[in-house]
This record gives structure tokens, C-alpha cells and sequence, in this order.
């Protein structure tokens, strides 16, 4: 030790380390790629997607070619029909000791007769996400699955606005009636509290005639995204299909269809509650806008409720002066230590 | 206000909405060090683009525009998005420092972003620091923010003052205002009014006489200003000649001897003078010529037949001890009679001063560039005011005088121009930086000036030029009355 610190001192050259470095690359090189290397031999002459900045991108025709039946084409019913998108958006905002603070804010848009009426924007909530925070919220009984909740912020984000969707859900449900609520994503699975609430909803819809329909704009199952590929090249609109071929997880009151809206538009998954009749649909296509096939309830409401970097700015200078929040000074490890180019981070200014 | 960044020259100050900063006021920046304080001019106001506001300005305008709607916002997320939407970044340039009380041009220095203090300094206060020299106080107006400003009258005389500025912007109001009041400070004022404008300054708006009524002379050429051909002399004559009528050489020379001769014979006339060009012994081309140009000095009606009453400047100012505002009103005379007249004007001046028989005087020429040859701006701007004329320029048409004379331009009151040609001129010209006249000029409302030069110190002085008490015409004749 001592020995060491007087050769730093003096500054005394260190000693060489004998490496034969060729022989050890033949070595390295010959062992893993025996372990490591597949036989690509079969992808020759396959039909592939490629995706885009890295993620996966939607194919106008089916990959595998398989038929799913003859598509059920139904007509508008102008019975004039109140149609409401939810949408919600959170947004990390800081980290603390004990967990994270994460904002979240819903929109709601009403529209009927091919339009939208009027908006409802709530928000942003800033909420403490802690382990306790969690089991109170969702009702987790076990304290290591609220912490691994806690701890991943995603699946907090994920479960903050669908919980924030659910309650404005909740509430319009038992105002409205006849009305069609459109929800953005799947509807009929979760964490166990929000699958109980989701049923309690479906039955408080049923009471006052309402319908809830779950649309998803990209899904990340690989049949279904095929099978509305493959419905994509369909002409004529609108018309839906029920295919009992595609496996899919869901809750057993929901029934799951692929339905195009507009000759123009894109194929979209849709969870309707299984009593749900045609006349649904016919209505809602009816008293939406449609853009690309998408309502235009649903797609004004995210964009109401999405939040900017501004608001992000906005929101932390709040929180900060409301609550005293002592910044720490952090840093952008990831980036201090790739560099910008390579780190997908920004560049600096 | 905070310290936002600087950027080359510029140092950027955050403002948020309820601090309300006009282009061309001065700030105070004082370092918690209270080594100096700096003081910067705000040539230039930008909003804050912070990220992701475009996007929030568009949403909004969308939600706004599409469907009726309400929010629930329980921390009010939005007021401070509208306050930094709000927030404005004031572009400054620095001017100098003020360090134990006074202040000086030189800034190398660079205050703290985190605890220096910005607060707007008044006009008074900034001047105080500068030890402006004089004590003849002339009101200009009012400055951005509010408070009177003057100026040091000490500070135009012996300077080569230019205003300029595009029509209707309130140039000769300025000229007026200025010209009364060095006139009310005893000064002797000569004034080529080419559109008939200062000859009611002798009165009030509310139709009393003026305090400068009775020291008004309002000279016609023609008619109350006629010329004695001995008062003019060889010397103004020949400039005539030479310069407004394009007399040659030869002929010049045969007109000098016919003068020598008249004036030895004691019958130095108009009448005696055309005699003498038709009897005298010369080269019929000659002659011609002599005559061609006697026949436009006469058409002219400038100068007094025999028995007609000849004016002398030194005996119109030694009638006056307390200053004289003198108009040459050059409305109604035509154009080679109006470059005869300032030709004589601007020799026999400089001639008396050279003799000492008058005191040093202010001239200002409205719409200089309409009779002023190329030769004489450069005879102002060196050789004159040597002799004692202190010009002031008012013109509308900035590239008439040449970049030269910005370059020698004591003062410069600068009103709105929004011609980027003419901005680029003057902003190469003067002493203040292009980026601030390009800014400041380019939005200053009428009657409101930007004031350069040594009257200011050089630091640049945006004014809103007081209204006069006197009543001033040049007005617009309209067609239209009732509009």
C-alpha cells in the first residue's frame, strides 16, 4: 500500500501485462458464436414490416393472408345519440425518498350529430405514489406488489389514469343515458380493484341504457394487428367482424370485434360489452366525426389532455412553490456518459 | 426582472407580464457585489419561447376556436402557464457603468445572473451620473417612461445637428420647437423655410403673440429682401455665378473686371451693371454669357434697382440684442431665384463671420436636399462651422445627405422610418449601434424621436416630443376640409 502510493507520487511507469490478445479474440470469437448465432435460413422470401425508429408499424395488408369471414356492413342510424371520448395523460414530475409524484389529467369530449359540443378538461392531479399510496388506492392487499408498483413508474402512470378514467367514467355513467362513452384502449382487464370496477360499470351502464366501448388505435397483439391488416383492403365501410379465431385475454362480460368506420380510415379494435347490439355501432357512426376511421371524440380528447413540455415546466414550478420542494441538483447519466449522439438523448444547446 | 442570458452584445433581461419596460428605457442592473451597477438600454422586446409552447398556444387556440368546454384546474396550472406565455425577453444593450456615482462607457464587467437586481433608472437619474456641461435647459419632451427630459442647449451650439425621418413624422416640429427656443436663449436663428411653415410662430394656439413675436424677421426674396449689388460683393457674386448660374471661366474673368470697374466708377448698380456688360470690349460669346446670367439675376428680383431699399444681416442682428429667429421664406420664388438666394445666403454669412460683424449663428434647413448643391454639404460640415453657422439638417430623404456628413453629425434626432434602405443608411452612420436604431426607429410612433449624439451624451434617448404652445402651420393643405 505504502509501496503504491510512493510509485503514484513518483510517478514510476506501471508495469506491462503480457496479452496474447490475438489468440484470445480467435478463442472468444469461435466459443460464442457457436452459442449466440441462429440459422436465418428461413426468413428467405418472407413478407416483413419494418419498423420505424424502433417501433413496430402497422401493415395496410395482412402478413399471413388468412381469411377471417365476410365482414358484417351495417348502416348510419341518425337517431341523434350523445357520444363521449374519455382520454387521459400523466406525466412523471419528480422523484422523492419515498416514491414519485405523478400528475394526471382527463379530458372528455361530447359529441352528437357529427360533431363535438363541448369539452370537459380535469386536471392536472398530482399524486405522491408511495407503497401505501398504492394499497389504499388499488386495493393491494400484498405490500411487495405495492412496492413493485410504486417502483415502477410506467405501471403506476398506467394505473393512475385508467383509476382517473374510471371515475369520470363512474360519474357519467350515472348522469347520462342512451348515450355511447368511448374509452381509449382495451376495457375488461387490470389489476383485480379496477376488473371489479370496470364490472360495477358495466352494470351501471346497463341501467340506464349507455354502452362502453374500448378503442384501440395500435394493438400490440401480433394476430390481431394481422387480422386488421388483412381487413384493411376491405372496400366499403362501415362493417365490423367477429372472430372467434383471435385469442385474446379478456374479461368474460366483454366481447371483442375489428371494426372499420370509414372507407378511408384504419381497422380498430373494439371491446364492447357482449349484450351490445348493432345499433351501437350504427349510432356512433352516426353521431361521430370520424377521422382515419378514428372518432374524433376520442382524438380531440387526447389531445386536450396531453401534456406539453410547457406544462411540464408549469406544473413542476407549482408543485415546487406550493409545497416547497427542495430541488436536488441531477444529472442525465445515460447522456453524461454516451454522449447526446448516441444516448437518444437532445442535443445540448 | 432577471438577468436571462447574453448573448454577443446583448444582455437578455426576463420580464414578467406586470413589468411593463418600453423599448428604449434604461435598466439598472445592480450586482450584489455593489462594485458597479450596469446600465443597459432595452433596444428590443421578444415573448419567451420556452419548450413546448407552441404546441399549448395551438391547442388552446384549437379548443378555443372548435367547441365550448370548461376545465378543472386545482392548482392553477395554467396561470403560470399564462404568465410565462406572458413573459417577455427584453433585449438590452449595455451603455456603460456607473461606479461611485458616475458613469462611464466601459462594461467589461458581468453581473451576477443570480443575485443581481434590475430595475429601471429615469432619465434624470442616468443623466445626473453623466455630468451633462451647460445650464441653458431646452424642454424636448417626454421620455419612455414618462418624465420630462431636457436638453442643454450648450450641447447643439457649435454641432452639426441632422433630423430626419420619414413624412409626417414630426420633423419640422421638432425644428420648430428647437429653433423658438434657442431663439428665446438669445441665439440667432436663420431659417430656409422652404413651405411657408415658421412665419406663425409669432403666435400662440390659443392667438396670443409668442414670446419670440417681436424678434421674428420674415425675409422674401424679391419682395422685403432685396440686395444692394455693393452689400452683396465680389466675393458672394462670383460664388453665384460660378456655382448657381455655371457662368465659365473666361467670362467670369470679364465679369470681375466690369465689377472692378463699376465699383472703382462708384456705380455699382443692377441698372449700371448691364450697361456695362453691353458696352464693355469683349468676345461676343463672352458677352452672351454675361448677359444670359445678368437677365436670370435680374428675373430673379433679388436684387434692388436704384432708389429700392437694400437689407444687411448684420444691421437686422444688431437689432435684436436678445436673438432674432430669421425666416427666409423660399415658398413662393422659383427655383433659380431660391439657389441664388442660399447661395448669397450661405457666402455673405460666412463672410461677416469672417469679419467678426456678426455673432455666430443657428441655421436650419427644411428639405435641405431640395437646394442645397453636393458642394455645400461639405462646406457645413468643415469649413463652416469653423466660422460659426451651426446647422441643423431636416430632411425626409436621409440618403440626400451622404453618409459623410452622418459621419461628422454632432446630433442626430432619429423619427420612424420603416424603409429598411434608409434605416441601413442611418444605422451605418451614426454613433449608436444598428441593432438598436433598426429596433427602436422602426416602431416609434409620430412625433417621438430617437436623439443621438453629443445632446444626449451618446446614450441613445427615445423622446416624445412636447407639444407646442406656438401655433405651427405646414400642416397639409387638404382638399377635403370637412374630413
Amino acid at each position: 500500500m505504502l509501496l503504491g502510493n510512493m510509485g503514484i507520487q513518483l510517478n514510476l511507469p506501471f508495469s506491462r501485462i503480457n496479452l496474447n490478445q490475438e489468440q484470445l479474440f480467435q478463442e472468444l470469437i469461435s466459443k460464442i458464436s457457436k452459442l449466440v448465432s441462429q440459422d436465418l435460413s428461413s426468413l428467405r422470401g418472407r413478407r416483413a414490416v419494418y419498423c420505424s425508429g424502433g417501433r413496430s408499424m402497422q401493415p395496410i395488408s395482412s402478413l399471413s393472408g388468412k381469411s377471417l369471414g365476410e365482414p358484417n356492413f351495417f348502416n348510419n342510424d341518425i337517431t341523434s345519440t350523445l357520444v363521449v371520448g374519455i382520454d387521459s395523460s400523466s406525466l412523471p414530475v419528480c422523484d422523492l425518498e419515498d416514491g414519485s409524484i405523478i400528475a394526471v389529467r382527463a379530458s372528455t369530449v361530447f359529441s352528437s350529430n357529427g360533431g363535438p359540443m363541448a369539452y370537459l378538461r380535469l386536471g392536472p392531479y398530482p399524486y405522491h405514489v408511495t407503497p401505501e399510496f398504492v394499497m389504499s388506492k388499488f386495493c393491494v392487499n400484498r405490500e411487495t406488489l405495492a412496492s413493485s408498483i410504486a417502483e415502477d413508474k410506467a405501471l403506476s402512470q398506467s394505473l393512475l389514469r385508467k383509476a382517473l378514467e374510471r371515475s369520470i367514467l363512474a360519474a357519467l355513467l350515472s348522469y347520462l343515458k342512451d348515450s355511447i362513452v368511448l374509452v381509449d384502449g382495451t376495457f375488461g382487464y387490470g389489476v383485480s380493484s379496477l376488473e371489479l370496477e370496470e364490472k360495477r360499470m358495466l352494470a351501471l351502464a346497463r341501467q340506464k341504457n349507455n354502452t362502453i366501448l374500448g378503442f384501440t388505435k395500435v394493438s400490440r397483439i401480433r394476430n390481431l394487428c394481422d387480422a386488421a391488416s388483412s381487413l384493411f383492403s376491405i372496400k366499403g365501410a362501415p362493417f365490423y367482424i367477429k372472430s372467434p379465431k383471435i385469442a385474446v385475454k379478456h374479461s368474460p362480460e366483454i366481447e371483442l370485434i375489428l371494426a372499420k368506420f370509414r372507407d378511408d380510415g384504419f381497422v380498430f379494435r373494439l371491446d364492447i360489452p357482449k349484450e351490445t347490439g348493432i345499433n351501437v355501432l350504427e349510432r356512433l357512426s352516426a353521431n361521430d366525426h370520424f377521422d382515419r376511421g378514428y372518432p374524433d371524440s376520442l382524438r380531440l380528447a387526447h389531445h386536450f389532455c396531453v401534456f406539453t413540455q410547457h406544462e411540464d415546466t408549469c406544473l413542476k414550478s407549482r408543485l415546487g412553490n406550493e409545497f416547497d420542494l427542495v430541488e436536488v441538483p441531477s444529472d442525465d447519466q445515460r447522456q453524461a456518459i454516451l454522449g447526446w449522439m448516441w444516448s437518444a438523448g437532445r442535443r445540448p444547446k | 426582472m432577471k438577468i436571462f442570458g447574453k448573448s454577443g452584445s446583448e444582455i437578455l433581461i426576463l420580464a414578467l407580464p406586470g413589468e411593463v419596460v418600453s423599448q428604449g428605457e434604461y435598466l439598472l442592473i445592480e450586482d450584489g457585489s455593489g462594485r458597479s451597477k450596469l446600465v443597459v438600454q432595452v433596444f428590443n422586446e421578444t415573448y419567451l419561447d420556452a419548450p413546448g409552447l407552441a404546441e399549448e398556444i395551438v391547442r388552446d387556440q384549437v379548443m378555443e376556436a372548435s367547441i365550448r368546454g370548461a376545465e378543472h384546474d386545482p392548482y392553477e396550472i395554467k396561470s403560470v402557464s399564462s404568465l410565462i406565455r406572458d413573459s417577455r425577453l427584453l433585449h438590452c444593450k449595455a451603455r456603460g457603468i456607473i461606479k461611485n456615482g458616475k458613469f462611464r462607457t466601459s462594461h467589461d464587467w458581468l453581473p451576477s445572473r443570480v443575485s443581481s437586481k434590475v430595475s429601471k433608472i429615469s432619465l434624470k437619474e442616468l443623466f445626473a451620473t453623466v455630468g451633462r456641461q451647460g445650464r441653458r435647459a431646452i424642454e424636448l419632451g417626454k421620455g419612455r417612461s414618462g418624465e420630462d427630459f431636457e436638453i442643454l442647449a450648450e450641447t447643439i451650439d457649435g454641432r452639426l445637428n441632422i433630423i430626419t425621418g420619414k413624412k409626417e413624422s414630426g420633423k419640422s416640429h421638432l425644428a420648430k420647437m428647437l429653433s423658438s427656443s434657442l431663439v428665446e436663449l438669445g441665439c440667432f436663428v436663420f431659417i430656409f423655410d422652404i413651405n411657408d411653415e415658421y412665419t406663425s410662430l409669432d403666435v400662440k394656439k390659443n392667438g396670443e403673440q409668442s414670446s419670440i413675436s417681436s424678434r421674428m424677421v420674415r425675409l422674401v426674396p424679391g419682395e422685403s429682401m432685396k440686395l444692394d449689388l455693393g452689400y452683396v460683393g465680389l466675393r458672394s457674386m462670383t460664388s453665384i455665378l460660378q456655382h448657381t448660374l455655371d457662368l465659365p471661366g473666361a467670362s467670369l474673368r470679364e465679369f470681375i473686371r466690369i465689377w472692378d470697374h463699376l465699383r472703382k466708377e462708384d456705380q455699382l448698380t443692377m441698372e449700371e451693371l448691364g450697361q456695362a456688360i453691353s458696352m464693355w470690349r469683349a468676345n461676343d460669346f463672352v458677352k452672351d454669357a454675361l448677359f444670359a446670367r445678368y437677365h436670370t439675376l435680374l428675373s430673379s428680383r433679388l436684387f434692388a434697382k436704384e432708389g429700392e431699399r437694400s437689407i444687411r444681416f448684420e444691421d437686422i442682428i444688431a437689432k435684436f440684442s436678445k436673438g432674432a429667429l430669421i425666416v427666409i421664406s423660399l415658398a413662393h420664388i422659383p427655383a433659380h431665384a431660391r439657389r441664388i438666394t442660399i447661395e448669397f445666403m450661405l457666402s455673405k454669412l460666412v463672410d461677416l463671420l469672417e469679419q467678426r460683424k456678426i455673432p455666430p449663428v443657428f441655421l436650419f434647413a427644411e428639405e435641405a436636399h431640395l437646394y442645397l448643391r453636393e458642394t455645400h454639404w461639405d462646406d457645413i460640415v468643415t469649413r463652416m462651422r469653423h466660422f460659426g453657422i451651426f446647422t441643423t439638417f431636416i430632411t425626409n430623404q436621409p440618403d440626400a445627405l451622404g453618409a459623410g456628413v452622418y459621419r461628422q453629425a454632432d446630433n442626430v434626432f432619429l423619427f420612424n422610418f420603416t424603409n429598411d434602405a434608409d434605416l441601413e443608411l442611418i444605422s451605418k452612420a451614426t454613433t449608436a449601434d444598428a441593432e438598436t436604431i433598426k429596433a427602436i426607429v422602426r416602431m416609434l410612433p409620430q412625433r417621438s424621436c430617437m436623439t443621438l449624439g453629443k445632446v444626449v451624451s451618446d446614450l441613445p434617448v427615445v423622446v416624445e416630443v412636447r407639444e407646442s404652445e406656438l401655433f405651427t402651420k405646414g400642416e397639409t393643405r387638404l382638399f377635403f376640409m370637412d374630413a
